[in-house]
């Protein structure tokens, strides 16, 4: 190689080597990377006043959502109560009512068998000091008021039946209602705890946007500095390339003038940037 | 130094009955210690009883036996049939007894009782199908009438119709059971408003037997052997109630049962009852009909195996009482109390009256061996009957004297050439003094009979008066009279007895 090129070479040479560690690290250093920030659903837990707590949670494995309902051990015990009388409700409102009316009419025939025992002793008595112990006849069986109250007796279990009947129906009536009630009431911690879930869901989705937003100020932040560290870099390398340019119009001069000089180009692109 | 004739003057001697059961010393002289044959007539006088006028002249189906029963049957339209029972058949008729047992019916014995109901006649018998008989039908049995079996509980030994109903009472296993029929329908004891009472817990005395049925006062009384129940509301028998009830007094024969119209009469086993009395007083001694022949009438029950017989005839105002056992007839004079509250009675003796009934014409039919008869005339079937009365002892004032009879001069009215046998007897010697009169010869006329419109008539009852001398003496003197009683009325209208009262003895 010829003179002019050994000088372009070494101006180069000279050139590359007097630019700054950081110029050359906006083509050989690594790239700022950004990271995006945290802006994922946090699980969070909300404890009621009375103990009950609802958790999301999120699977770390895979990532799935899930929500725990824990009711404080007394609400549980109250709600499996509650739901135990509900069940016993039902049971008893839909289930077969003769057991029933047999316990109500019989409660109701205890209520009476004393009177009519005390009638009956009565007019036993009556009847034996009339002397009509043993009187039978075709029309009444025995005498008329044996009849009667033979017939207020019939009376007084046919309106025992029918009460006990009407008193069991109700009874399954109330069943139903209760087993509804006890229904509704066993879930009624569990509505309590999800009440409080609701302002819990409101502050969490408070916090949820401002850290969405915050992410958001993350990365702009980070993205503007990046730009600002590539502007810089872009600056440095536009003044190196003008740099550049200049040296590269003045070797071109000297190329077309001197021979080779595109060699001692070529030598200094290879020696600013070798393969 | 001479004594003065004392007089005893028996007017009307026996007027109020026989009296066995007070001291004789200390008896009124109106009493009498036999009066045999005797009743008390109209006059109050002791007179000969009625005979029994037989009017049956063929007994063919009656045999050998006698009439247990004669029943007057009437119904509505004027039918009447007399029926009686006797050698284990129906009979009816009086003059011819006819044998209307229904076919194929055995009869074994003759304790009937028959009843008139709604036109028709019930017969029971203890476990025999009750019969009824009414003009249309005749006689049947239950079965027949009713088109099925008589239920045993029904074979009834006691009936009463009364309250519109029968009463029935006394099966072959039963005593204390009533049983009442549909109301006017004696057949029926089932369905309608039939029915039944048993007794056995009414019993004032815990327990006890039901002998008869009575209806008295709009009272259904219930008669047992020892105690009575009396029952209220009666014609409602379903709702009839005890009224009152008597322990101690029953009744032993159902066939003794008369309702006086203010009384009910009854046999207990220690004489003649009173219901009225025994009703007010509730009180047994007072009550006592037969209390003057009490222990008489006792001793007698205790030899009767054979049911009583009774009939009140309100024309002849008595009460007779049949003991079939004795031959024996209790009349019961009904025309006033005494003052112990019996009624006066005689008896008649050696009788062979088995049964008696009273038509709708006051007459009295007396069942015999010879067939029915009627209570008439002085003579029984053509025989005669002794007529016989004997004093209570008579002391003149003073037992402790002797007394000498002079004479006895009885009145008598009637008798007819009777033969009349006075007898004085001292200090209760069962050997009499005797002596014999005939009276006068007489046959009374009536007002309407044949001896005063067309044959012969006199001016009345002949009037005896004969003065008789006694013999003897003693402290206590009975005077007697009897006569044969054959065909004329006789009656003891006085009786003079005059003794001289000697020394203290």
């Amino acid at each position: 190689m010829g003179i002019l090129s050994g000088l372009l070479g070494g101006v180069a040479k000279d050139l590359y080597g007097g630019i700054p560690q950081e110029v050359k690290g906006i083509y050989t250093d690594e790239l700022t990377q950004l990271t995006s920030p945290d802006i994922t659903f946090q699980p969070f837990t909300v404890t009621g006043s009375t103990g009950s707590q609802t958790g999301i949670t999120r699977d770390p494995v895979t990532g799935q959502l899930s929500t725990q309902f824990t009711l404080d051990p007394t609400e549980l015990a109250l709600q499996d109560d509650l739901l135990a009388q509900s069940q016993s409700m039902l049971t008893g409102a839909v289930g077969d009512r003769s057991e029933r009316e047999q316990e109500i009419y019989d409660t109701i025939r205890a209520t009476q068998l004393g009177e009519e025992e005390r009638q009956r002793l009565a007019l036993e008595e009556r009847l034996a000091s009339q002397g009509r112990l043993g009187v039978q006849t075709a029309m009444f069986g025995g005498t008329p008021e044996q009849l009667a109250l033979a017939q207020a007796q019939e009376e007084a279990q046919a309106r025992a039946s029918l009460a006990a009947i009407e008193q069991a129906r109700a009874e399954q009536m109330q069943q139903a209602g209760l087993s509804q009630q006890f229904l509704e009431q066993a879930y009624t911690p569990q509505a309590a705890m999800l009440s409080a879930l609701s302002p819990a869901l409101n502050i969490a989705s408070l916090e949820d946007v401002a850290r969405r937003q915050q992410g958001e100020f993350d990365y702009q932040t980070q993205l503007a500095n990046l730009q600002g560290a590539i502007g810089q870099s872009q600056g440095l390398a536009d003044l190196y390339a003008g740099m550049f340019t200049g040296a590269g119009g003045l070797l071109s001069g000297l190329t077309a003038a001197v021979p080779g000089t595109l060699d001692a180009v070529a030598n200094i692109k290879n020696a600013f940037f070798p393969s | 130094m001479a004594q003065p004739l004392q007089s005893i003057n028996l007017v009307a001697p026996a007027f109020q009955g026989i009296n066995t059961e007070d001291s004789p010393l200390a008896q009124d002289t109106s009493f009498a210690e036999v009066a045999d044959n005797a009743i008390i007539d109209r006059q109050g006088r002791l007179a000969a009883r009625q005979g029994n006028s037989v009017i049956t002249t063929n007994k063919t189906a009656l045999g050998t036996d006698h009439i247990h029963n004669i029943h007057e049957f009437y119904d509505s339209a004027g039918n009447e049939t007399i029926f009686s029972t006797g050698n284990n058949k129906i009979l009816s008729g009086t003059t011819t007894l006819t044998d209307v047992t229904p076919g194929s019916y055995t009869i074994t014995a003759n304790d009937w009782k028959i009843v008139n109901f709604n036109d028709k006649a019930y017969f029971f018998q203890r476990g025999y199908d009750p019969l009824v008989h009414d003009n249309s039908n005749g006689l049947r049995t239950f079965t027949v009438a009713n088109g099925g079996a008589t239920n045993a509980t029904f074979k009834a030994n006691e009936v009463l119709a009364a309250f519109g109903r029968l009463f029935i009472a006394g099966n072959a296993t039963n005593d204390t059971i009533i049983y009442w029929s549909d109301l006017l329908d004696g057949n029926a004891f089932t369905g309608g408003s039939s029915g039944s009472i048993d007794v056995a817990k009414a019993w004032p005395n815990g327990a006890d037997k039901i002998v008869a049925l009575a209806a008295h006062n709009d009272f259904l009384v219930v008669f047992g052997e020892h105690s009575i129940i009396v029952y209220s509301g009666a014609d409602s028998p379903a709702s009839m109630a005890i009224s009152d009830t008597v322990s101690g007094v029953g009744c032993i024969d159902r066939k003794t049962v008369q309702n006086i119209g203010t009384d009910l009469l009854f046999l207990s086993d220690d004489g003649l009852r009173s219901l009225g009395r025994v009703i007010q007083e509730k009180s047994l001694p007072i009550t006592d009909a037969s209390r003057n022949v009490k222990q008489d009438l006792i001793a007698k029950l205790a030899l009767k195996t054979s049911p009583a017989t009774s009939v009140y005839s309100p024309e002849n105002y008595f009460y007779l009482l049949g003991l079939p056992d004795s031959n024996l007839i209790y009349c019961f004079d009904l025309r006033g109390r005494l003052e112990n509250g019996s009624f006066r009675v005689t008896k008649w003796p050696s009788v062979d009256f088995k049964s008696f009934a009273r038509d709708r014409n006051g007459d009295i039919y007396i069942g015999t061996v010879d067939g029915i008869g009627k209570y008439d005339g002085f003579d029984d079937n053509n025989s005669s009957y002794i007529f016989r009365y004997t004093s209570p002892g008579l002391t003149f004032g003073d037992p402790s004297k002797l007394k000498l009879l002079k004479k006895i001069r009885p009145t008598i009215v009637g008798g007819n050439n009777a033969d009349i046998i006075l007898s004085w007897t001292y200090d209760f010697s069962v050997q009499a003094n005797t002596s014999r009169f005939r009276v006068g010869s007489s046959t009374p006329g009536f007002y309407g009979e044949s001896e005063y419109t067309a044959v012969e008539f006199t001016l009345g009852d002949l009037i005896s008066r004969k003065s008789l001398n006694c013999t003897g003496n003693g402290s206590v003197v009975s005077v007697g009279l009897q006569t044969e009683v054959n065909g004329s009325s006789i009656s003891l209208q006085e009786m003079n007895v005059l003794a001289l009262v000697g020394k203290t003895v």
